[in-house]
């Protein structure tokens, strides 16, 4: 293509502005084709939302209309009638292979209110840990099949999701409603665990060049870990030593984190969850013996030397990535 | 399989795979190596006002009859013995149970105490219908179900 740009402009057949004007119109071609696609796609995630609230109050306002057969077609046969869409428009390409992922979304909200709806007509407890971990190991099946089949990230998100409920569910299974375990810090050590797994696996799709995926589960992640790690610090009198020590370690390895592998969601996330800690911290042990007024003059210095050190990690190693 | 560029998804996996052992691990292996040893005795429902546990024997409360009558529509209160040696409960009579020689303390000898299960959402917890033996970090789940959620627990046999 080159080589004839090269000929046509040593035989003057097109000049220089020429040219540049024709470049021009092209880029603005296809940002025009991808901005009409984009607002496509969100306009068919949007229909698909109110697909799923249309067919949930359809489901609601005739529930005790509905026989049995009814019920379960409304909503598993829902799920999989829109799966069945889905996998058929995923076969064209850019505006129906995205109304076929809209579809996939439908069919994904409600294939677990589908499954839920058919236990309950089968006489089972929809609320037993066992029926739970049952339904979500489905999903994850399903959705992670789908995944290899497919390709699509959609496919991926769910199985993650799925994946991240069968989780909760398997561990509640176990712990089987043991008194000797505490409910609240049975759960905060659970979120804890699974935010840590989304960090690792955020770096693994950074890997593999899916930023945006990456940085999605990097953000679950740290929220995972440091809000329930401010959590199990408690507040004085019941606060948790350990935590509340280890607490700054985690936010300056996410700091350090940042910098080492150039992403702002580290360097964002950590930041404000010293805020939050700077926060806590001041309110726990300094209102009381240095009163409000001065505890907030400490706690702004602080969050001054918070955004500043932000600004230039920020300015020193981060300025020129991505995200 | 280049263990190097998938090393942070096997860790991503194997993270709450080793969660899921850990938890496993910790409730379900002490109590292999620690039993309950005391049967029980224990009503569903609750027992205040209709039963009582006196010198180790129980036997019905006996009110005068404008306290009677507030007890009366209150729900049906049945009694079970617990036998640790078969792990089931068995229902009896208070005839039977009058029998029995009880030890009120909420442990027993051997450092087991009794508790019933907890039905925990994302926002609340409350009893449920499983009875665990406890002692320490030992859990064992008994083979019982309360039906209606109220248990209450009369005394160990002794």
């Amino acid at each position: 293509m080159l080589k004839a740009i090269k000929y046509i402009a040593s035989q003057n057949l097109v000049s220089k502005d020429e040219l540049i004007s024709a470049y021009d119109e092209g880029i603005a071609g296809r940002k025009s084709e991808k901005t009409s696609f984009d607002i496509s796609k969100i306009l068919y995630f949007i229909g698909g939302g109110i697909i799923i609230l249309g067919i949930v109050i359809l489901i609601f306002t005739n529930w005790d209309k509905m026989n049995d057969f009814g019920k379960i077609l409304a909503s598993l046969g829902s799920a999989i009638a829109a799966y069945v869409l889905g996998a058929i428009l995923s076969r064209y390409e850019k505006i129906i292979y995205a109304a076929g992922q809209a579809f996939f979304f439908i069919s994904a909200i409600l294939m677990p209110i589908g499954f839920y709806v058919t236990l309950d007509i089968a006489g089972l407890d929809v609320d037993a840990a066992g029926v739970n971990a049952f339904v979500s190991a489905s999903l994850v099946l399903i959705y992670a099949i789908s995944y290899f089949v497919y390709k699509t990230y959609l496919f991926n998100i769910l199985a993650i999701a799925f994946s991240s409920w069968f989780y909760f569910s398997l561990t509640s299974l176990i712990a089987g409603n043991n008194p000797i375990l505490d409910a609240e810090k049975f759960f905060e050590y659970r979120t804890l665990v699974l935010g840590f797994s989304f960090l690792f696996l955020g770096y693994y799709y950074s890997k593999i060049d899916k930023k945006v995926f990456s940085n999605m589960l990097y953000a679950f992640g740290m929220c995972g870990v440091f809000i329930t790690a401010l959590i199990l610090g408690g507040y004085k009198p019941d606060q948790n030593m350990f935590w509340e020590i280890i607490y700054p370690g985690l936010v300056f390895a996410a700091i350090f984190i940042s910098v080492y592998l150039k992403n702002k969601i580290f360097l964002f996330g950590g930041s404000i969850f010293l805020i939050a800690y700077i926060i806590k911290i001041t309110s726990e042990y300094f209102s009381h013996g240095f009163g409000w007024a001065f505890s907030l003059v400490i706690a702004g210095l602080a969050l001054m030397g918070v955004g500043y050190l932000t600004y230039y990690l920020h300015q020193k190693y981060l300025g020129s990535s991505e995200l | 399989m280049d263990y190097r560029k998938n090393a942070p998804l096997i860790a991503a996996i194997a993270i709450p795979i080793l969660m899921i052992i850990f938890v496993a691990v910790a409730i379900y292996v002490p109590g292999l190596f620690k039993h309950p040893t005391y049967s029980f005795l224990y009503a569903e429902g609750y027992t205040s006002g209709i039963y009582e546990v006196k010198n180790g024997t129980i036997a019905k409360v006996e009110y005068d009859e404008r306290t009677q009558n507030y007890y009366k529509n209150r729900e049906e209160v049945k009694l079970y013995l617990y036998d640790v040696a078969k792990d089931q409960a068995r229902e009896i009579s208070l005839e039977d149970a009058a029998k029995l020689s009880l030890d009120t303390s909420r442990i027993a000898l051997d450092g087991f105490t009794i508790a019933q299960g907890r039905r925990t959402s994302l926002f609340d917890s409350n009893d449920g219908r499983n009875l665990f033996a406890i002692n320490g970090s030992v859990s064992k789940e008994l083979n019982v179900g309360i039906r209606n959620y109220s248990f209450t627990f009369l005394g160990w046999i002794k």
